[in-house]
């Protein structure tokens, strides 16, 4: 722990925090927002691919797009060391600093899957469907996602009484309704396309 | 015309609500399917725009414009939750009005300007005839250059966005 006070009255940290300029917090936090834009944004449009939306999309050639999802991935190794160093204290005693640094390596532990898995069984390809252990992997990483974006958020309000606790149940409530919503949105589309093609 | 828009931009029920029953998960909600809504907006629209660019040449770009839907509920999820960070700003910060926030703060109004420039962006993809040349491209095909400048634009305006939007908060 005296390190980690040590790191914080460093220097380089106090002018991190302390600095009028764009370029000391401020850049890492913009880098930041951006890198997560890039590995969880690509991420997850390959992972809804492989979830069966928009089949007729040939799966191979979205392999092309991983060395952007780890530019991005490394662009917030590295602003996140940074944003770490600014005030570190805070960090290493919140909870939701471990659970996202958690989600993020299982997140980058699944993207690694995927490539491996699916991208690597020939069969999966072109436009035939990805089997079920893929779809599997795709959806654990969509939820990962959504619990490591959610607790890095929350970072943010540890010191603030019941906000954790009370958001975090109102996010998965909302997400819950949303996704409901989607399938009931989805069955009703389906349905009114099976009446079409009948009368057609 | 600025009675107008203060008034507009105030909503005493919804800032009621969220500084009372609400006042726990409310704004920290919001944030989150913001994040959500612009990972998706950013991740898809961005792999639409890379591919017009060169990246991932395999792909058919009337197969890849399949996926757009979820970008747009991205865009959907951020405009939602924005539009409750605007009108309810002032459960956040005691009484002020947004039309004080967005007249002090830059970093709003540059990403109310972007997100602005990038609609009239996709205008242009569409009225100019791009759309069509885009999607009648197959797996190796080159997109045209003004596809080119459309797809750079995008990016380029909607990680502006991103970077200004992430500077807000600080100078509320």
């Amino acid at each position: 722990m005296e390190f980690f006070h040590w790191l914080q009255d460093s220097s380089f940290a106090t002018w991190l925090r302390e600095a009028d300029v764009l370029w000391a917090y401020d850049l890492y936090l913009t880098s930041h927002a951006i890198g997560m834009a890039a590995v969880v944004g690509l991420s997850v449009a390959v992972a809804l691919r492989i979830l069966g939306f928009a089949p007729s999309l040939p799966l191979a050639p979205m392999e092309k797009y991983f060395p952007f999802m780890f530019a991005g991935f490394w662009l917030n190794f590295g602003s996140g060391i940074v944003l770490f160093v600014a005030y570190p204290v805070r960090a290493v005693t919140n909870p939701g600093f471990y659970i996202k640094m958690t989600g993020v390596a299982l997140a980058v532990l699944c993207i690694r899957r995927i490539r491996r898995q699916v991208f690597g069984d020939p069969a999966c390809l072109g436009t035939k469907p990805v089997p079920m252990n893929g779809k599997i992997l795709a959806s654990t990483l969509l939820f990962i996602w959504w619990g490591t974006i959610l607790a890095g958020r929350l970072m943010a309000y540890h010191e603030v009484a019941n906000v954790e606790r009370a958001t975090s149940f109102a996010v998965l409530t909302a997400t819950v309704v949303m996704l409901l919503a989607g399938f009931v949105a989805f069955r009703l589309w389906a349905w009114s396309k099976q009446l079409r093609q009948d009368v057609g | 015309m600025e009675s107008f828009l203060r008034y507009m931009l105030t909503s005493p029920s919804l800032t009621d609500w969220m500084q009372g029953p609400a006042g726990n998960w409310i704004w920290s909600l919001c944030e989150t399917f913001h994040f959500v809504g612009l990972c998706l907006l950013v991740g898809i629209v961005g792999m639409f725009d890379l591919r017009m660019l060169g990246v991932a040449k395999g792909l058919p770009l009337v197969t890849l414009k399949r996926l757009i839907p979820w970008g747009v509920l991205g865009f959907g999820l951020c405009l939602a939750t924005g539009l409750v960070f605007v009108e309810g700003v002032g459960a956040n910060l005691f009484g002020d009005n947004a039309y004080d926030v967005i007249a002090r703060n830059e970093y709003l109004q540059l990403k109310l300007i972007f997100i602005f420039l990038a609609g009239i962006n996709v205008l242009a993809y569409h009225l100019t005839g791009t759309a069509r040349a885009v999607e009648a491209l197959g797996p190796g095909d080159d997109a045209p250059l003004l596809a080119k400048v459309i797809a750079g634009t995008s990016l380029f305006l909607w990680v502006g966005v991103v970077v200004f939007g992430r500077l807000i908060p600080p100078g509320l």
